[in-house]
């Protein structure tokens, strides 16, 4: 079958009105949408929730170097005597630090393996010769004050009884954290030897 | 020779022929052009753009999932030492 050049001319007008809408139409689109390829997505994060608290620092006062003649009180907030560590400057015995290192804000709860009576032995022991407080933040609580609420700040007997010392530790990390100071109270009774008391520290989730 | 025939048959010459596809082809080619030229112009519009606003909207869900229905407390142990030396007796 042969075409007859009218019928190529025709064909080749049309091409011309085709190409010539194509680009007018996509030149009109292009204006309209503005950018190519634009799309809405969603990005879903997914963070797992994690629990943890942490102590820091133990507190160890050392050993004493000189004869302990009267009732000696030692504490994790003052320069103590007799030999002991001087704990305003040592980092060994500043406090023993509680650090919330979840994500989530938590109850911490305290107790010790031993009270003041068995911790140090001896007639003049009694419970009051071994005691704690809560002091918010670090070493003097100085820096990253986590303890919203129920902090137990006032001296108390450091006993088997588990007690709550703070009610709402944050998770933040410019404040998370918080400091158990000791008070220990020895006499000239006070068997010879080494005394330890292993303090366990909980965390439970805050809802 | 052709072209006369085709004249005095009434049918288009192949000179116009001719003309109308290198036409074709033309258009085509510069239509090309120009929507390529507008495409890039958007995206460097996009670029100066960027952090601006768009007109699009993305949604960013967050979940913090828990670790089980009830989470575990967790211990913590530490030591509060002293030693009283022999010879403070």
């Amino acid at each position: 079958m042969e075409l007859s050049n009218k019928s190529l001319a025709l064909l080749l007008v049309a091409a011309i009105v085709i190409s010539l809408g194509g680009t007018l139409i996509s030149l009109n689109r292009l204006s309209q949408q503005g950018l190519t390829g634009l799309a809405a997505g969603t990005v879903v994060l997914n963070v797992s929730e994690n629990m943890s608290c942490t102590i820091g620092s133990n507190v160890s006062f050392g050993i004493s170097t000189s004869q302990i003649l009267a009732q000696t009180n030692i504490s994790t907030n003052s320069a103590n005597s007799n030999g002991f560590n001087d704990c305003t400057g040592n980092d060994a015995c500043r406090g023993m630090m509680i650090n919330n290192t979840g994500n989530v804000n938590v109850n911490v709860t305290f107790y010790s393996s031993a009270n003041g009576t068995t911790l140090l032995g001896g007639p003049g022991a009694t419970n009051a010769s071994f005691q704690y407080s809560i002091v918010n933040g670090s070493f003097n609580g100085a820096a990253l004050p986590g303890c919203n609420s129920g902090l137990k700040t006032a001296w108390g007997y450091a006993n088997e009884t588990i007690t709550t010392i703070c009610t709402n530790l944050t998770s933040l990390s410019t404040n998370n954290v918080m400091t158990i100071e000791y008070n220990v109270t020895i006499d000239a009774n006070t068997p010879t030897g080494y005394k330890t008391a292993t303090i366990t520290i909980t965390c439970a989730r805050n809802y | 020779m052709e072209e006369d025939i085709s004249n005095n048959t009434g049918d288009v010459s192949n000179k116009t022929i001719v003309v109308l596809v290198i036409l074709t082809v033309l258009i085509s080619v510069l239509g090309t052009f120009v929507v390529l030229g507008e495409v890039s112009n958007i995206r460097l519009q996009s670029m100066h753009i960027r952090g601006g606003s768009v007109g699009s909207t993305g949604k960013v869900s967050l979940e913090i999932a828990a670790s089980g229905p009830v989470a575990e407390p967790v211990n913590s142990a530490g030591y509060v030492t002293l030693e009283i030396s022999p010879k403070t007796k």
